[in-house]
Formats: structure tokens, C-alpha cells, sequence
């Protein structure tokens, strides 16, 4: 046997392909010739320490973008399945005032503490997820406007009663209605939601709710849209979900099918946005707080347009919905997500932009996601000047830019 | 997520609606296919590019999965064929090379993650070896490289790495043979493993 075809012999035995009778009698060779023998050993060797080099962690950047499509598609399976309790009670007309499409569900993800998970406390909130994975907290609470509200808790963990404050309309048109005063001024109602087993709860019923808000990964309690807050206790986040009247026995799903279903009743009005701001320093708060109201549906065309040119910067914007801010460990802004709604053929389609930052300094790329179209906009791109990936589509220049300007709206 | 949930059973409840199941599987593999795409373009962008786009396929093709091939398998033959039309795509494009530790903003992009096992010494001949390690890999031609990596890191069988790369199973099993000795003289070079003893021969 020549010397080559020896070393494929032995590199096949390295690495197991030979067969066992081969593969025996090479073995015994290689016993008694040490040529043979240190040539498997360094084989084998390499082998060892190339399979051992291990997986570097992989940047974070584009993880959202997957879990927007990730969470679009878990929507639309979840329509794709049998409707339980509240499309029934929904469609049985408990409600008397409006019909599904004029209801407006607003999602409330109560976070869990920061997790030190792979994706990091920060990203976890970036991929929307409430919690750490699991069937714990995340808990999502649904209240359709110019509704009665009935809400149980479908507890989870032993947890004192939850105080909600809800936001109410100061009239009580349904959310979506562009006449609708200011969504900012909405005022605010306090509802205690007892812990309650026979589905009745506190809150009175025929109050028009809106409710909003969210305890966001610091603890704190989170500001979203006006004056709408939740104050949730810092304990064990405990899934509350809306309850028919007649709440069967049946309603009480787990805390991840409640959202998915709430999330379904949503599509009806089309209004089912979370916004959630991440952490704010002390001095954002009030930023914050001075938030525009995003948890409603865009209003109709023809009515956005006479909304005063004011107003128009503070109404939801189509195309932003929803932003976050992702932060380094000094608290550099180093990437920015938008989510939102992209006009297409036939109607809209999700849309997703990630821009990516040096800390607190220039843009380094994006991702943008309309729908099946994804367009990665490269630093290269950038020297060449493009910044608009899309019509309309406009990227922040600099971290300190994206963190100052207002949502852009479409004219 | 149970930890001991399979990527199957995860997906199972993808398909059921429940987004949070694909975090976890995303969690679970992204590292790795990460790893997989940078190791065979060489690139940084274009690897987290397709990355994130073998993750959307995954996206798209749950509503019809079935549970023949395992996930793990799919997400990697998927990244393997992204990448191999990617490049045949490729026309002048500024790249990164791998070795470039930051870019030139000065941040590090990929930093290494910290070694949990071995004690400081360990680490630190770790820390400079892996370098050795990854050029030599780097210096394999492109088709015995996704071969090694597909059957040493993904852990692919040779049956589905010869569908994967679409060669048969002989073909992918000799690229696996010349990956591991042309590894092996690359090491040899660098000190890292005992030099071939017979002189007067040729090399491959």
C-alpha cells in the first residue's frame, strides 16, 4: 500500500467511515507501526479540536426582524384554529353597541424582570416577548372599547389582586374613530381587578375601557399613550384575561392562547399594538408620557386627512406603531426597531425596520422587512447615500436622530 | 420552554400559533447556523444576512412542516443553499475578512464569548488557538468545507449532507477525508499537532 493511500485509510478511520473489519484490521496495523500510529494520533487530534471549536455568539441584529414574522405567522395559525369563548360571546351581542370590527382590543404585556437569556434582557423585550419563555408571565389583557368590561384573572401564580387603571375615552366613541378627542387626553379610571373565581370581577360594568399599559423590564410601572398607566404589582406577572358574562368554563386557556386569541380579536378592528417603550432613563419619562397614543387603529383616509397638521404629527402613524430602542451596557442607543404597516398591492402589509447604530453615534445598517420583501441596507449602501430603502421609508442618520424624531408619518 | 422540549415539539406548537415556541428554537440554533454561514462565506455581513433569512424560511415553511428531516437538519441544508446561491450571486462587493478582530468604528463585533470550563491558562491558549483553528478552516476549498462543518458541527449525516450539497454519498465522504488531512497539515504547519514523519513524500 502506498504512503497516500495509507493516510486516507487512517483519515478514514479518524473519522469512522471505515468499515468495522477495515477498520479492525487497520488498528491492529497501526499497534505495532508507530508511523502509522502517531498519523492516526495527530488525525485524530485535529479532528477533536476542530469539532470543538465552538459556536461564537451571534449579534442580536436581525433577531427582531425574524420574530415579527415569527409572531405574524403565529397570528394567522391562530386564526386558522377553531374560535373559542370570546368570538362566541363577542358575536352573541353581550356587547349591544358596536359590532367585532369596531372594537379595538388593546394588548398589555406585563414584563417579567430582566433575563439574562442568550438575546439579553434588552432583546427580549425587542422580540416582544413579555418574559422569559415559558408558560408564565406574559400576561395579556384585552378590553374591547365602548364595551362592558368584565375582567377575571386566569391566575397563574399566587398573586395579590391586580390594580389596573384603566383609560377611558373622554366620550365614548369607539377607539378608532377619528373624532375622537386627542387619544393623549384619554382619561384615566382606576379599576381594581380582583382575584376572582367565578369570573365576575370589580370593574363595573358598561365602563367604556381602553386599557393600556405595561410594566416595562426594570419594574417600573410603563407609560404607554396619554395618561392610560398600569401599576402591576412587582410580583409573579399573573395572566388576566376579559371574560364573557356568562364566562364559561371553557375561557380559561393558557395564559399564551389567551394572547394569541386576544391578539385574533384584535385583527378583527385591526388594532392590536403593543407599544412598549423600553426602560426610559428618568429624564425620558416624561418623553414618554408625552407619547402619542398608538394603541389604536389608523383612522380611515379621508378622515386622517382633516386632522389638523398638529395633530397629524401625534397621530399613529401607519408605518410606526411600535419603536424600541435597544441599548448598550452604558446606555447607548445602538439600534432602533419599528413596526408598523406598509401600503401594498392589495392592501398592507407588516412592516419591519431595524437600524443599527455605533453606540450613540452614526448608522451602520438596517434591515428592513415589508411583508416578503427584506432589504438589508449595508454600510456600503450607506457611503453610496441610500437611505430610503423603501418610498417613505426613511433611516435615522445618526442614534441621536432616531431617538429625536417624531414617528413619520405618511403624507 | 421546557428545556427538554424538542426542536419538534417546538415547532409543533409554532404551527399552533404560539411565536414564543419559535424564539426558543431561534435561541437554540441561531448561534450555531450563525457560526455555520460566517465559517463558509468568510463574510460577517452577508452571514448574519442569511442567518436571519434562513430563520424567515423556517418562518414560512412551519405552516407545512412535517417532521421527516429534523429541524436542525433543515435549518442547516436551508443556510447551506443560501449561501451557495448567494455566492454565485456575488458580484463586487466589499467584504470582511474574517480575521479582522474590529471594525472601524473600533468596537469589537464578535467578541469571543468567555471560556466557562477551563481555568486562565487554559483559556488563554484556547483564545490563541482558535485563531489557527479558524484560518485553517478557512483555507479549505469551499466544497470540502461545508462538508466538514455540515458533518462536524451540524452533525448531518452522510446520506443528508449528499443531499444538502447534492453530491453522492462517496463524494461527500472522500471531501470529508481531504478536509481532515489537509486540516491536519495545516496544523502540522502551525506547530499544533505532530508534523507527518515520512520525508520525501508528496502532498495532496
Amino acid at each position: 500500500m502506498t504512503h497516500d493511500a495509507r493516510r486516507d485509510q487512517l483519515a478514514d478511520l479518524a473519522l469512522g467511515l471505515l468499515e468495522p473489519d477495515a477498520a479492525r484490521a487497520l488498528q491492529a496495523h497501526a499497534g505495532t507501526c508507530a508511523t502509522c500510529r502517531a498519523e492516526l494520533a495527530a488525525l485524530q487530534q485535529t479532528r477533536a479540536l476542530m469539532a470543538g471549536l465552538p459556536a461564537p455568539e451571534a449579534p442580536p441584529r436581525g433577531a427582531v426582524v425574524v420574530m415579527a414574522a415569527a409572531r405574524q405567522a403565529a397570528e394567522a395559525a391562530g386564526e386558522r384554529r377553531p374560535r373559542w369563548a370570546v368570538p362566541r360571546w363577542l358575536a352573541g351581542g353581550a356587547l349591544g353597541v358596536a359590532g367585532a370590527a369596531a372594537l379595538a382590543v388593546l394588548v398589555i404585556r406585563v414584563a417579567a424582570p430582566p433575563s439574562t437569556g442568550p438575546l439579553g434582557g434588552d432583546d427580549r423585550s425587542l422580540l416582544g416577548q413579555g418574559g422569559p419563555p415559558g408558560p408564565g408571565p406574559g400576561a395579556t389583557v384585552g378590553a374591547p372599547a365602548a364595551a362592558p368590561a368584565l375582567a377575571k384573572q386566569a391566575d397563574a401564580a399566587p398573586t395579590p389582586a391586580a390594580s389596573l387603571v384603566v383609560a377611558r375615552p373622554a366620550d365614548a366613541a369607539p377607539v378608532e374613530t377619528p373624532a375622537a378627542p386627542r387619544p393623549g387626553v384619554a382619561q384615566a379610571v382606576p379599576v381594581q381587578v380582583a382575584r376572582s373565581d367565578d369570573g365576575r370581577s370589580a370593574a363595573p360594568a358598561g365602563q367604556a375601557t381602553a386599557a393600556i399599559g405595561a410594566r416595562d423590564a426594570s419594574g417600573e410601572a410603563g407609560v404607554a399613550g396619554g395618561s392610560a398607566r398600569a401599576a402591576l404589582p412587582p410580583a409573579p406577572a399573573t395572566a388576566t384575561v376579559l371574560a364573557p358574562p356568562p364566562a364559561p368554563t371553557a375561557a380559561r386557556p393558557p395564559a399564551a392562547e389567551a394572547k394569541a386569541k386576544l391578539a385574533e380579536v384584535g385583527g378583527a378592528g385591526e388594532a392590536s399594538v403593543a407599544l412598549r417603550e423600553e426602560s426610559p432613563a428618568p429624564q425620558r419619562r416624561s418623553e414618554a408620557a408625552a407619547a402619542p397614543l398608538q394603541l389604536q387603529a389608523p383612522p380611515p383616509e379621508a378622515a386622517r386627512a382633516a386632522v389638523p397638521a398638529a395633530e397629524a404629527e401625534r397621530a399613529p402613524c401607519r408605518m410606526e406603531r411600535r419603536r424600541v430602542f435597544r441599548r448598550d451596557e452604558a446606555g447607548q442607543v445602538v439600534a432602533r426597531l419599528r413596526e408598523g404597516r406598509y401600503p401594498a398591492e392589495g392592501g398592507e402589509v407588516p412592516l419591519s425596520v431595524e437600524e443599527r447604530f455605533e453606540p450613540g453615534g452614526r448608522l451602520l445598517g438596517a434591515t428592513v422587512r415589508a411583508g416578503d420583501r427584506l432589504i438589508t441596507v449595508s454600510e456600503v449602501d450607506l457611503a453610496s447615500g441610500r437611505v430610503e430603502p423603501l418610498p417613505g421609508v426613511l433611516l435615522a442618520a445618526t442614534a441621536a436622530e432616531a431617538q429625536r424624531a417624531p414617528p413619520r408619518c405618511e403624507p | 420552554v421546557a428545556p427538554e422540549e424538542t426542536d419538534e415539539q417546538l415547532m409543533r406548537r409554532f404551527q399552533r400559533g404560539e411565536a414564543r415556541a419559535f424564539e426558543a428554537l431561534m435561541l437554540r440554533h441561531r448561534n450555531q447556523i450563525h457560526a455555520f454561514l460566517l465559517r463558509l462565506t468568510g463574510e460577517r455581513t452577508r452571514a448574519e444576512d442569511l442567518a436571519q433569512e434562513t430563520f424567515l424560511r423556517l418562518v414560512k415553511a412551519a405552516a407545512g412542516w412535517e417532521p421527516r428531516a429534523s429541524v436542525r437538519t433543515w435549518l442547516f441544508t436551508i443556510a447551506r443553499n443560501l449561501a451557495t446561491d448567494a455566492a454565485r450571486r456575488q458580484v463586487f462587493r466589499a467584504t470582511e475578512p474574517l480575521d479582522a478582530a474590529e471594525d472601524g468604528g473600533g468596537r469589537p463585533r464578535h467578541a469571543a464569548p468567555a471560556a466557562a470550563g477551563p481555568g486562565p491558562d487554559q483559556a488563554a491558549e484556547a483564545a490563541q488557538l482558535r485563531p489557527k483553528l479558524e484560518a485553517a478552516l478557512a483555507a479549505l476549498p469551499g466544497e470540502q468545507r461545508e462538508v466538514f462543518l455540515l458533518r462536524e458541527h451540524a452533525g448531518l449525516s452522510f446520506p443528508e449532507i449528499a443531499e444538502a450539497v447534492g453530491v453522492n454519498e462517496n463524494t461527500a465522504k472522500s471531501r470529508m477525508r481531504y478536509a481532515l488531512l489537509a486540516l491536519r497539515e495545516r496544523l502540522a504547519a502551525d506547530g499544533i499537532v505532530a508534523a507527518s514523519e515520512p520525508p520525501g513524500r508528496s502532498t495532496p
